[in-house]
Formats: structure tokens, C-alpha cells, sequence
């Protein structure tokens, strides 16, 4: 199906758009895309049968490929938008009339309200699945620390996703540096500070709290994924949001700890504050796990 | 101590076109007055409602106070030019590049185009303490939160500390006093050209304010002399984040070298008091010797001796020794590099 004549419609309740999940928990690319395999199965059987129906053979023989349903090895077929008509006229399930028992009622309510105006594919996700669904990221990063002024700058990092099978190359770099940089910003600089006394907060303004800047985000910022499909979901793929921010403020981190030795730093954030005082007096000399400072 | 940041509480505004306008709203306001320049500084504490003035004089119309021209051999810059124009002028450059490079590690590229170098140098402490409206001495109460057992202190103040912890936090101030610049300050009674370093006072001559001003007075210009032009420069800023980020410490030299021995100095550093430090000592030892790093760790030794660490401030004092150590006796390469 061309791109172009696909239409898109955003988040708008007033075109009766379906019930949807919400976007979370590195869940999305998961979840959606097996609802959307189940709708499209749903979409291809209607149109095999509807083929059937009226060309004859069984729906089995049919397929569907460069917007039309045909007979399996050439023979007759018909377009996309004659099997659309052809569903209004058988109505029931073909065109929403009949809806499958197990949807949602918001989808239901939202297939209702569509149902008519031409072929309708409407279906629940009832795909099998063990357990649960993680991505998983390794990361790595190499620093650089200046023993005189506790500055350190991050001049290698890559983060190495296992995130199934990577179905849009751009956006899964988008979300793993992305995320990835808010990990680094938890181990270099982000903070909430409060009296520890009057139990106030101290970091009131934005730049208090220090979240990266653009010039504290490594020049050379690698990412790659292994792309093993997951074979708990048809389509392979899984979501990846928070997996890389755990991964950027360890990595950080852990290479900070091999540039320094164990004994400077057991918290985050690790500013100069934190690197000259323990390297100065020879032992740590913040708490470990104290609060932001 | 709750702040309502709704708001700012209602003042009379004046916007003069003239020094000589600026001057007399001035006098006839005094204490009542507020002098506005970028606002960086200025919109913090009125949005937070912690001061309060009657009166708000905006120099942004005054043009005689903006801009940079050359004068007695050097460049006479003034008070409300903006940060961005400092750094980008070509003067400033090629002959006081320790003032471009000062001024270009202040903030962000946003806060430069807005804050002038007049509003940087006048600029208040940013403890935290203070700036929240705390009762300090600073605010005319009776004690220090920021020097106590359990206090959040690690940019305070680790010299010249009296009953106040403040710093004070320009990154142009060290560059002009290494640079021995002269401030410009136009008084009641007159005009004052006093030494840059001579314009910031800590809390042991006046708690409540970090410069000589005084209700009525403005600062007009800052000068820069030929002395120390085109001279051996260092200058360098430690702080969290690479840009938007006020200096945990900074450092400015200049030295003139002859036959390889220090035969100038000017060095200077902040954050580190709540004035900007001119470590005249320290000159007076190196000047010579041989720029290199024992003469550089001999004058880090020797700067910080009667630094007072607070509870989470103490990295300061090994971070000024080697500030110190490097503006006179440079950076060594890493091994590996
Ligand atoms: C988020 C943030 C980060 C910053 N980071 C840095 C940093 O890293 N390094 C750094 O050096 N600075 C930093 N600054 C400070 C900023 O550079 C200064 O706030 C700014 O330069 C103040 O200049 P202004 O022109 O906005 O002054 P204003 O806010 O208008 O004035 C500041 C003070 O100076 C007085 N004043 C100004 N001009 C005159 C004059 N001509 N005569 C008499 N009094 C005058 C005002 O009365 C006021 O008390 C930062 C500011 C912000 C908001």
C-alpha cells in the first residue's frame, strides 16, 4: 500500500479513533505493534473471504499484495476498493456491523460509530506470551578526568540495544542516545538539593538542578542493536524508552570508577567536588547514597 | 519563607536616555532606587519578591553607556555593553583575549546576547541561602545558613569568609583585574576611577554589598590600559556542566616573560571569596622565577594558605593550588595524550 494513500489520523476522538495503550514502561513498540499485526491479519482474512465469496475457490487461495486480493499464481482478483464496496453490501462483521465478542468497549463504541462505510477490521491482541517483555542495553564509556581540576569529559560512548527487531532505524537512535543522555546527566551533574535542617529545597531554579546541556553530551555518541526478533510477539519488537538511561548513568559511572579507583566517589552526581576532595584526603569523602548536594 | 513567583510587586519605572538623567533620578531616589542593566540578576530578585524597590532606573536607553572604543592607548568598554559584544569585538580579542574568553565562559550563549559587563561584575551572590530569601547577615538578619553543621555549602567560600559564606560568581571580574582595569563610577559628588579590584569589597567592609556602589552612584565604564595588552594570558573555569553553569572556581593571569623569567604578573581568581581575589602575594613570589610547574605548584601552595573548608566546599582548596599552579606554570599534557 502506498504511502500516499494511507491517512493517518492523530490522537483525535472526534474521528472515532480506537481505544489505544497508553505509551509507557518501554512498552509501546510491543504492544502496538502486536495490536496492529492482529488488525492486519484480521483486515487480510476479511478480504480472502470477501474474494471468495465472489470469485469463487477458498479464502486460503487468496492474497493480498500492490493494493488488491487475488488468486494465488495470477487468475482473478479484485482492488482494495471493490472488496471495500463489496463489505458495505455483505455488511455483519465485514464492514462493523458485527464485532468480534472480546474488543474493548471504548473500541467497540469506536467501530460503531465507523461501522459502514467500508471494510472494517477490528480485532483484540490474543497473541500468546511467556512472561514478560524488557529490552535490554549494554553500554560503554570511556572518560577522561583531570586530576588537578576533578573535570572529566566522556570522549566514547556507545550503547548496544537488544531491542528484537528494530523497525525504524532513525527513531530507535533517537530514543536510545536520547534516553542515554538523561543517564548521563543522572551520573554528571542532575540533582534536587534541600536543607538537610530546615528540609527545604535549595535547587529551585532550573539550572540548579543541572540537567545536561548540549555541550556536555559526548561528541562521539555511537548506538547499534543486535536485532534477534522476539519470538513472544509476531512482529519481533520491542519497546525501548527508560532501558538506556540506567545504562548511560552507569556506564558513566563505572568508567569513572576504573579512572579513579574505588575509593572516591559511592554517589551520584560525580562533579569535582566529589573527585578533588576524596582524591585530596585519599579516602571517599561523601557518604555513600546521601542525598543530593 | 514561602515565595510567590507569580508576580513582581509594583514599581515606578524609569528608562533615561542620558547619564546625566540617570544621575538624577538616582540622587533623588537613593535608597528607593533599583539600577537595572541586562535584568539577568535583577529580574531573579524581583520575581521572587525579595526585593522590593520603589523605583526601577533602566539604563537600556542611555547610550552613552554601551559600546567599546579605543581610548588612551586602550579600550575604554562601556558599562551596559552586552557580554556577547565584549567577547565578539576584535580588540578585545587580539589584545585581551583573556577578557573574551572570561566573559564567553559566563553563562549561556542567551544570558551573554542579554547581560551587560557592568551587570556582571555588579552582579549579587548566588548563595542559595540568600537568594532564597533566607534571614542571613547578608539580608540584614543574624546568622549564616550556609556556614552550619548541616549546611548545603560546596560552592561557598573557602577565603575572606566574615560571618558570611558568599562568593561572589563573575567570570569577567578575574580577566579585568588581571588586566588592571580601571572601573569608572560616576557618584553624586563626582566621578571615581578606582582599580578593578578595588571595586568589589567582602563582608568584612560591608556585609550587605559586593562593590563600592552606594545609592546614587553608577558605574559608567570599565578601562583597559595598554599595560597589560596582548601579554601572556591563562585563563581557566571549573563548573559543573560546560555552559550554563556559574563557575565553581576560575582563575585569570597575565605575565610579561623576559629571557624566560616571570617579569610581570597580574593574577587573579574567583568564587572562591565573596570577592574577587587578587593575589598580589603570590605575584610578588613568582615574579622572577621561571613559569614553569614548580613555580606554579610553589605559588598553588602558597595561595591558599589560610583557606577554611565549610562542610561540602573543602575540593576548593586543592582546586585553587592547581588553578594557581596552572595559570602560572601551564597545563601538562597527560601522559598518554
Ligand atoms: C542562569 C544564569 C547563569 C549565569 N551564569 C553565569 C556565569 O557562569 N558566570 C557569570 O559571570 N555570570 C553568570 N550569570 C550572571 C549573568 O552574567 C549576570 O546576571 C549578568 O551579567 C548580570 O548582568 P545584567 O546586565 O543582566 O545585570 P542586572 O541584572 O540588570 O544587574 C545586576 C546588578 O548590577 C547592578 N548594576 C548593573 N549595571 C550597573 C551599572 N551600570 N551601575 C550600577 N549598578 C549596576 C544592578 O543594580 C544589579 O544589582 C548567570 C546568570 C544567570 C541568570
Amino acid at each position: 500500500m502506498p504511502w500516499e494513500k494511507c491517512e493517518i489520523t492523530w490522537g483525535n476522538s472526534a474521528r472515532n479513533l480506537p481505544w489505544a495503550c497508553p505509551s509507557g514502561g518501554s512498552q509501546t513498540t510491543h504492544a502496538m505493534t502486536r495490536a496492529a499485526h492482529a488488525v492486519a491479519m484480521d483486515a487480510r482474512k476479511k478480504l480472502q473471504e470477501i474474494a471468495a465469496k465472489d470469485l469463487g475457490g477458498k479464502p486460503e487461495d487468496y492474497e493480498v499484495a500492490n493494493e488488491r486480493v487475488f488468486r494465488r499464481g495470477g487468475g482473478p482478483g479484485m482492488s482494495l476498493a471493490q472488496a471495500a464496496k463489496r463489505a458495505i453490501q455483505l455488511g455483519g462483521t465485514y464492514d462493523g456491523h458485527e464485532l468480534p465478542k472480546d474488543i474493548n468497549k471504548f473500541t467497540v463504541a469506536s467501530a460503531t460509530a465507523l461501522s459502514g462505510q467500508g471494510l472494517l477490521a477490528v480485532a483484540k491482541d490474543s497473541y500468546p506470551r511467556d512472561g514478560v517483555t524488557h529490552s535490554y542495553v549494554a553500554t560503554f564509556a570511556e572518560v577522561e578526568v583531570d586530576l588537578e581540576t576533578g573535570q572529566y569529559r566522556i570522549v566514547d560512548f556507545l550503547a548496544y540495544a537488544d531491542v528484537g527487531t528494530v523497525i525504524h532505524p532513525n527513531a530507535l537512535g533517537g530514543q536510545i542516545l536520547g534516553r542515554s543522555i538523561l543517564g548521563i546527566g543522572h551520573a554528571i551533574g542532575q540533582k534536587w538539593v534541600y536543607d538537610q535542617h530546615y528540609g527545604l529545597p535549595l535547587a529551585k531554579r532550573f539550572h540548579h538542578t543541572k540537567p545536561p546541556t548540549i555541550l556536555d553530551v559526548p561528541q562521539n555518541m555511537q548506538w547499534a542493536a543486535v536485532g534477534i526478533p522476539d519470538p513472544e510477539t509476531p512482529i519481533g519488537a520491542r519497546g525501548i524508552g527508560e532501558p538506556p538511561v540506567g545504562g548511560g548513568c552507569a556506564a558513566i559511572l563505572n568508567a569513572l570508577s576504573d579512572a579513579l579507583g574505588d575509593e572516591v566517589f559511592r554517589r551520584a552526581p560525580v562533579n569535582a567536588d566529589t573527585i578533588l576532595a576524596s582524591l585530596e584526603a585519599g579516602r571517599p569523602m561523601q557518604e555513600p547514597l546521601t542525598a543530593h548536594i | 519563607m514561602a515565595v510567590i513567583r507569580d508576580v513582581m510587586p509594583a514599581f515606578e519605572l524609569f528608562q533615561p536616555a542620558t547619564i546625566d538623567d540617570t544621575m538624577r533620578l538616582l540622587g533623588q531616589y537613593r535608597e528607593d532606587a533599583w539600577v537595572m542593566a541586562g535584568g539577568l540578576d535583577t529580574f531573579d530578585w524581583l520575581k521572587d519578591r525579595i526585593k522590593r524597590p520603589k523605583v526601577v532606573v533602566d539604563l537600556s536607553q542611555v547610550k552613552e553607556l554601551s559600546g567599546i572604543r579605543e581610548a588612551g592607548g586602550g579600550l575604554e568598554i562601556g558599562a551596559t555593553t552586552t557580554l556577547t559584544e565584549v567577547v565578539r569585538h576584535p580588540i578585545v580579542r587580539e589584545k585581551y583575549s583573556i577578557l573574551s574568553t572570561g566573559a564567553e565562559a559566563a553563562a549561556s550563549p542567551q544570558i551573554r546576547n542579554q547581560g551587560t559587563i557592568g551587570g556582571n561584575v555588579s552582579q549579587d551572590t548566588r548563595c542559595w541561602y540568600y537568594r532564597a530569601g533566607w534571614p542571613c547577615y547578608r539580608a540584614g538578619g543574624n546568622t549564616c545558613f550556609a556556614d552550619t553543621p548541616t549546611a548545603i555549602n560546596r560552592e561557598h567560600a573557602i577565603l575572606g569568609a566574615d560571618r558570611c559564606v558568599a562568593v561572589n560568581p563573575s567570570d569577567s571580574a578575574p580577566a579585568l583585574i588581571a588586566l588592571d582595569a580601571k572601573f569608572v563610577v560616576r557618584t553624586p559628588k563626582g566621578e571615581r576611577v578606582v582599580d578593578a579590584e578595588d571595586y568589589f569589597i567582602g563582608p568584612g567592609t560591608d556585609i550587605t554589598r559586593m562593590n563600592i556602589l552606594r545609592p546614587g552612584d553608577l558605574l559608567t565604564a570599565i578601562r583597559l590600559p595598554a599595560d597589560w595588552a596582548g601579554t601572556k594570558f591563562y585563563f581557566e573555569k571549573v563548573r559543573d556542566r560546560n555552559v550554563w553553569d556559574f563557575p565553581l572556581m576560575n582563575v585569570a593571569s597575565a605575565m610579561v616573560i623576559t629571557d624566560g623569567k616571570i617579569e610581570r604578573i597580574r593574577l587573579a581568581l574567583n568564587a572562591a571569596a565573596a570577592r574577587p581575589l587578587r593575589l598580589a602575594a603570590v605575584e610578588d613570589a613568582v615574579r622572577g622565577k621561571e613559569p614553569n610547574a614548580a613555580t606554579g605548584e610553589m605559588a598553588g601552595r602558597l595561595a591558599v594558605q589560610g583557606a577554611r573548608a565549610l562542610r561540602f566546599n573543602a575540593y576548593k582548596i586543592p582546586l585553587m593550588r592547581n588553578l594557581v599552579k596552572r595559570a602560572i606554570g601551564g597545563v601538562e599534557k597527560a601522559a598518554w595524550a
